[in-house]
């Protein structure tokens, strides 16, 4: 469903992806590990056309992705961003974020309560300020967030770099859950080991901007 | 009106005893200014001299082909005063931020001297280049302060843009917050100067007028005008310039595509 070809990018001339191709089917996990710095975010975010490659082009379910309109196509493929970014405002302002733009009715308060259990954060409430949250908690919310848009596939950037084991540990979790409840395609980018079934994933390294299949 | 008292040449050079302190200053403190204060006083003066030859030009021809080109030029000037000042990004802004200084300054100064003073014809010089100078110099600095607000939120609040883009907004939904602070950074400095007119300063215009022998209340009424108009053209300038500029801010695919330029940003 999602087919990278031949994808290049450089940054200011410093080439970071090179002629980079992949192909992920529906409902598969892959995780990419490899050094800080070797492009492995700058893929994700491509993914996410936060950046746009030099060369090569990505399909979405045989559709080049540059013909769909890039905010409809953000919520199909959705990325959580290496430090979760919270807005001024409650718990209940940064999730509402995730209808404004789609013109989704929002939910009430019960569903809210409802999601944040999804993500063990139901001890919180809802007017609590979201910016006061620890890392861990924001990141939980952050793919929340992402989740309530029903997204096809989704890209995480470093999730566990900035927490503790036990939040990294309650994050795997939450993206383990909706795996086997949803038919959701996963790409994981780490350079660090993730609390996670391995026999599930897909394991890739990247080195100087190609992937390689890990034995 | 009897005119201001002329100033002889020699009078004008003893002027120059004020330049000799910030010299003296400058060398006893090893500030290392002589050299800025000699060149910037040689270009005051040679600026200004070229200015008395151009106006007495243009208010002798009197030709609207004229007087409106030349103020045109002055706006061109002063988008390029901001090009120096504004920190640096990838965004070339200097194109969209000229057209729309010249569009919104023109409109401005057009109902001012038309409308208001109903100066005949509408492009008299001598109300015209000065009013209009007057509109510039102030909404000059409204545009600079407003693009160098919005380059920097861009900049800085980077991960906040891009998560709602993340959310599916558009580039417009996602720097709408920016956008607000940007143009009001623009327009607050010009609302402050009103609060404080005539308590803090007396300002350039009335000054001029009052040492031409304008009645008070004359210049008063005048400077009342400026005042407002200036409060309209930072509006209108920061509005246009901020729209078209956070425009090219963002790619046709909604990226947000401006990033710190590698060249140092100028002095000043």
């Amino acid at each position: 469903m999602l087919h990278i070809d031949q994808l290049s990018f450089a940054y200011k001339e410093t080439p970071v992806l090179r002629d980079l191709s992949l192909q992920v089917a529906r409902g598969d996990a892959v995780l990419i590990r490899g050094a800080s710095g070797c492009g492995k975010s700058t893929l994700l975010r491509l993914l996410a056309r936060l950046e746009a490659p030099q060369r090569g082009s990505i399909l979405l379910d045989g559709i080049d992705v540059t013909t769909i309109p890039a905010p409809a196509y953000r919520r199909r493929v959705a990325y959580l961003q290496q430090l979760p970014v919270m807005v001024e405002g409650s718990i209940r302002d940064n999730l509402l974020l995730a209808f404004r733009y789609a013109g989704d009715p929002p939910p009430d308060d019960g569903d809210l309560r409802m999601q944040l259990a999804e993500v063990e954060l139901q001890d919180i409430t809802l007017d609590a300020a979201a910016t006061e949250l620890s890392v861990g908690q924001k990141q939980r919310l952050a793919l929340l967030r992402l989740l309530s848009m029903h997204p096809d596939v989704l890209l995480l950037d470093e999730p566990t770099a900035s927490l503790d084991s036990t939040s990294a540990a309650q994050l795997m979790n939450v993206v383990k859950r909706q795996l086997d409840a949803h038919a959701l395609t996963l790409l994981i980018v780490s350079h660090q080991d993730l609390p996670f079934e391995e026999r599930r994933l897909r394991l890739l390294h990247m080195r100087e901007g190609h992937l390689e299949e890990h034995a | 009106m009897t005119g201001a008292l002329d100033i002889g040449y020699g009078q004008l050079a003893l002027s120059l005893i004020f330049i000799l302190a910030g010299g003296i200053a400058s060398l006893r403190l090893k500030l290392g200014l002589e050299r800025d204060l000699l060149w910037g006083t040689v270009r005051t003066v040679s600026q200004l001299a070229l200015m008395a030859v151009v106006l007495a030009w243009i208010f002798e021809v009197r030709a609207w082909y004229i007087v409106v080109p030349i103020y045109g030029l002055m706006i061109f000037f002063a988008a390029r005063i901001i090009r120096g000042r504004v920190r640096t990004t990838t965004v070339r802004y200097f194109v969209p931020t000229f057209l729309s200084m010249l569009l919104s300054y023109m409109l401005v100064t057009f109902i001012v001297v038309d409308l208001i003073v109903q100066a005949r014809p509408w492009y008299m010089p001598e109300y015209f280049l000065p009013l209009g100078g007057m509109v510039i110099g102030n909404s000059m600095n409204a545009i600079a302060i407003a693009l160098d607000r919005l380059f920097n939120d861009l900049l800085r609040r980077r991960g906040e843009v891009e998560l709602l883009l993340c959310l599916g907004a558009t580039g417009t939904e996602a720097s709408a917050d920016m956008f607000r602070d940007a143009v009001k950074a623009g327009m607050i400095p010009s609302i402050n100067a009103m609060m404080g007119v005539g308590l803090v300063t007396i300002p350039g215009m009335m000054t001029g007028q009052l040492l031409a022998g304008s009645d008070p209340l004359v210049a008063v009424k005048y400077q009342i005008m400026v005042m407002l108009m200036l409060v309209g053209s930072t509006a209108i300038g920061s509005v246009l310039v901020i729209s078209l500029v956070r425009r090219r801010c963002f790619s046709a695919d909604h990226r947000l595509t401006v990033r710190a330029a590698d060249r140092p940003r100028k002095s000043r």
